[in-house]
């Protein structure tokens, strides 16, 4: 028999933590609807560590949303724009939604401005870093010295990241962790922002802003890697 | 300032889905649920599948999703043929849920497979497949196929103080309440007396429509259902 199997002698509210959706069109009970997405691995993840995960849609305001959140995981998914730092479209850099970046960017600002924690990944991390003044490489497999960063046809590949000592992330996760790839772009410049995670291309894999009580940012998957630390520690900055 | 808008919680199905090169499992919805809610008013949340009930703390509203179809064995039938592959896990945390929603009055709105799903824990039973039984061979659009029909309203519900004695509603389901159990019915389909809402006329705000308003944009429903999150 279906039953709740919940626990409700619980003595104060878990943190809400915004996880940001992405809008693409799919053949959803009818063809080519436009629905919101988000992969099940970010609300799971953050409802093991013990928060209570909220999928966030792009028309709402961001300040808006950050009234009601606790904490905030900008997530995976297509490329921005290259002109947030600067660039023309490379021919590989594909199906950018300038609505998309901007409300992420509202996002990601007035998280900073209220030191919200906040989570940055994959997509989220090439856009944290691009605002911050850094730039991307918009494809890995055709720039020098990055061509077997990971793979992007389809499969996903893991590789080590050396995280840098003293950083939020090295006390969180250790001096090394296996982090997974699936992305053909990748960060060129951090801008203003700590590097605290490269692979041994030199890639930048995580970044920081040491002045917040957490920011957190990987161009890897946690969700995906089961690094469950790291969304404890999120979950317990946000219930302060 | 002007006073903050009510926050709409809205439940969602997760399923495999392709994403990018990848299939993974992904919670997804279609924007229109979302959209109307803004529309009308309301800060719209999504809310995924084996959600806590906790969250009914945090919001003013409530709306159950179409989606899958339920598990049988919650109106204590077996699986039938043409029932597709159900989600006990958004069962689970919907049932929940719901019964929170109706226990703190906190108004609620319940779309398609949310209104069989309430129908089917106030008692009542389901048609597994509409297009199989006798009497509503022909009710409407299924299967990626969407169509519309005639409602006609009860007299003296909350529904038609809200929408008028007759609307046009669509149609894209293929299974159907045969009993509401406790609740009150509030509307049938023109063409076939198929039910098409419920509600508890003691709560504040609680509807179950079979149709998709979101879809059709019956903006004064989900007027109604802001206007009560806001408390107004």
């Amino acid at each position: 028999m279906l039953e709740n199997s919940e626990n409700h002698s619980v003595n104060r509210m878990r943190p809400l933590i915004g996880i940001t959706t992405s809008v693409n069109l799919r053949d959803y009970e009818t063809q080519d609807q436009s629905v919101v997405m988000i992969p099940e691995s970010y609300p799971k993840a953050v409802k093991e560590a013990g928060g209570i995960p909220l999928l966030i849609t792009e028309c709402v305001d961001a300040n808006e949303l950050l009234d009601i959140l606790d904490g905030l995981i900008i997530s995976g998914g297509r490329d921005i724009n290259p002109r947030l730092y600067g660039e023309e479209l490379h021919e590989k850099t594909t199906d950018i939604d300038d609505q998309q970046d901007e409300w992420e960017v509202s996002l990601i600002q007035g998280a900073i401005d209220r030191d919200m924690p906040l989570l940055c990944v994959c997509r989220g991390h090439q856009l944290l870093c691009a605002i911050r003044g850094g730039k991307l490489f918009q494809h890995l497999p055709t720039t020098k010295g990055f061509e077997k960063h990971g793979e992007t046809d389809g499969k996903w590949s893991n590789h080590k990241i050396k995280l840098t000592s003293n950083s939020l992330i090295y006390d969180i996760l250790g001096p090394e962790v296996i982090g997974n790839s699936g992305h053909h772009q990748g960060v060129f410049d951090a801008g203003d922002l700590d590097v605290v995670g490269r692979t041994a291309d030199g890639l930048i894999e995580a970044v920081e802003l040491a002045s917040c009580r957490f920011l957190v940012s990987t161009q890897w998957h946690p969700e995906m890697c089961g690094q469950k630390e790291i969304f404890e520690r999120l979950i317990e900055v946000s219930s302060e | 300032m002007s006073s903050p808008r009510p926050i709409i919680g809205i439940t969602c199905p997760s399923r495999p889905t392709k994403w990018a090169k990848w299939e993974l499992d992904a919670v997804v919805i279609p924007t229109t649920y979302h959209k109307m809610v803004d529309r009308c008013g309301g800060i719209p949340i999504l809310i995924p599948p084996g959600s806590s009930v906790e969250i009914i703390d945090k919001i003013d509203g409530l709306i159950i999703s179409g989606g899958p179809d339920i598990s049988p064995e919650i109106y204590g039938q077996e699986n039938g043929k043409f029932t597709n592959e159900t989600y006990p896990e958004q069962d689970i945390s919907e049932i929940a849920l719901i019964k929170s929603a109706i226990e703190k009055d906190l108004p609620l709105l319940c779309i398609c497979r949310g209104f069989q799903l309430l129908c089917a824990i106030h008692d009542g039973v389901l048609y597994q497949h509409l297009p199989e039984t006798n009497g509503f061979e022909d009710h409407g659009g299924w299967d990626g196929n969407v169509t519309e029909h005639g409602v006609n309203i009860v007299e003296g519900s909350r529904l038609e103080k809200i929408m008028g004695n007759r609307i046009i509603a669509n149609s894209t389901h293929h299974q159907g309440v045969k009993d509401p159990g406790s609740l009150k019915i509030t509307a049938l389909s023109s063409h076939d007396g198929l039910i098409e809402a419920v509600e508890i006329e003691k709560l504040t705000f609680c509807i179950g429509v079979q149709w998709h308003p979101e879809r059709i944009e019956h903006v004064s429903l989900y007027q109604a259902f802001i206007d009560s999150a806001r408390g107004s």
